[in-house]
């Protein structure tokens, strides 16, 4: 009798575990075909706005294109070129703040401002070559290398595209307290890469290091650049950042393990979702990877759940708890919207 | 008459180091592409030098068209009355065996300077271009081949 309970509670805490999971994040609509208006190249952006449209850039071209919520195509411009209307084939990423879309043209060296209907309403000059883009008000958030050295900052640009500051002057754990070699420089800026996030209710940036030591790192700052929060997040298994990646070329152990974060973004203004890799390595052959999101609380700092998810999806923008990616299927690019429930 | 063998032993050394220098950078004969393979639709790449850092890694090379390739070996990939051959030098480079296609042919000549891209439809050449693919001149070649 007892042994039967036992059994019984078993079974429905297993049922109730998996339903939990599958209802947790759902796919729920994909584009992609080959079909001139549905086939793609290189997806550098996909945002969702309120009206449950789709926006999607392509490093391929056409640059820029406009899906209904059913994922019928609408309508799309960019030509390869460097005059108006025409676009670099170094793209993205896209970001959305309620009103326009704007999208980084790396190679041209500008910010492109687009309203909904894919009309281009501006350019905004910058200097350099700048890997990712974010808005909070008036102020863009650009990340580029700091002069001189192999690390990464936020620089905060007006509207007309000129620098007002910087800030975040930290490295990862791992490379504190050591002195780099010029002949290393791409590797430490590799390894010292960020990813950043802003949210627009509560005027902050988050910021995290795409290569984590023992702990996550995770910095909060105001939209000023001042710091308002700092956490260490345990890694989800035991780990420590393998030294040897920071010599080229990188003589590799028969095994070996990495992580990386892949990006971070606020799912709620009180939960950060991080994108986590985790690849196991027989001396330079990955040899498999699995791929998380964290769920993290952002006020405290602790995990609050994980999930395996598709490991060739990649979030590239979070909106009303809906994940616009990127993804492989069936050996084709394809654009890929998930729904978090129950958070 | 010892001036007339020196001035001849002159010219036949610069037509023997011009006969080199030409050899060393002769351009790739094309014409015979068309006789790739053996069906009459085809769709030939010929890899040129250019090559790009990969994206997130600073020692990981590929080919700017790399992309552009994948993308139409999807389109066509289940057409069977099209081939994709992909055309490239033996240098020592493994950059041909990381693309999908039907047929690699590998050539003694030195690698032409740009990517080039051949169409070719029931035998006849259709389409060329030069350097850069993108999707639009990737939706023209759909076009064309489905017309």
């Amino acid at each position: 009798m007892k042994k039967s309970l036992i059994l019984a509670i078993s079974v429905l805490f297993l049922m109730g575990s998996y339903l939990y999971a599958d209802s947790s994040i759902k796919k729920i609509l994909s584009i992609g075909a080959n079909e001139p208006n549905y086939l793609f190249m290189t997806i550098t952006g996909v945002i969702i706005d309120e009206n449950k449209n789709i926006y999607v850039s392509d490093s391929g071209g056409p640059f820029l294109r406009k899906y209904s919520s059913k994922g019928e195509f609408i309508k799309e411009i960019g030509r390869l070129g460097e005059g108006p209307g025409e676009f670099s084939n170094s793209i993205g990423p896209l970001f959305y703040d309620g009103q326009s879309l704007y999208l980084l043209d790396n190679l041209n060296h500008r910010i492109v401002v687009i309203d909904k209907e894919l009309e281009i309403k501006n350019y905004i000059n910058i200097k350099g070559l700048k890997t990712s883009l974010a808005k909070l008000d008036d102020f863009y958030y650009l990340k580029s290398t700091r002069p001189g050295e192999p690390f990464q900052e936020i620089g905060i640009y007006d509207q007309s595209g000129k620098q007002i500051s910087a800030f975040f002057n930290e490295r990862p754990a791992f490379l504190r307290e050591k002195l780099f070699n010029r002949q290393d420089y791409p590797v430490w800026m590799m390894y010292s890469g960020l990813a950043m996030d802003v949210d627009s209710e509560s005027k902050e940036v988050a910021v995290t290091f795409n290569y984590p030591d023992e702990k996550i790192e995770l910095y909060f700052f105001n939209k000023d650049g001042s710091l308002k929060r700092k956490h260490m997040i345990d890694n989800i298994f035991k780990y420590k950042f393998p030294e040897f990646l920071l010599k080229m070329p990188a003589n590799y152990p028969q095994e070996s393990k990495i992580v990386y974060i892949k990006s971070i973004h606020y799912l709620t203004n009180e939960k950060i979702l991080l994108q986590y890799w985790v690849a196991d390595y027989k001396f330079e052959k990955c040899q498999s990877e699995k791929h998380y999101l964290l769920l993290i609380d952002k006020v405290n700092g602790k995990l609050i759940q994980k999930f395996e998810i598709n490991p060739s999806f990649e979030i590239l923008s979070i909106r009303n708890k809906i994940l616009c990616g990127r993804e492989i299927e069936d050996d084709m690019p394809k654009v890929a919207l998930y729904k978090i429930e129950g958070y | 008459m010892k001036k007339n063998i020196w001035r001849f032993i002159q010219l036949f050394l610069v037509m023997l180091t011009l006969w080199q220098s030409c050899r060393k950078e002769s351009p790739l004969k094309y014409e015979f592409f068309s006789n790739i393979g053996y069906k009459n639709n085809k769709i030939i790449f010929i890899l040129g030098k250019v090559i790009k850092n990969v994206e997130g890694c600073n020692t990981c090379k590929e080919n700017q068209n790399t992309e552009a390739w994948k993308a139409l070996y999807r389109v066509f990939r289940h057409d069977s009355d099209v081939e994709l051959i992909i055309v490239g030098s033996k240098e020592p480079d493994d950059r041909l065996l990381a693309l999908p296609a039907d047929i690699i042919k590998y050539v003694d000549s030195a690698a032409p300077k740009n990517d080039i891209f051949y169409v070719y439809k029931k035998g006849k050449l259709i389409f060329k271009h030069e350097g850069k693919l993108d999707m639009y001149l990737i939706r023209d070649i759909m076009e064309l081949m489905h017309q």
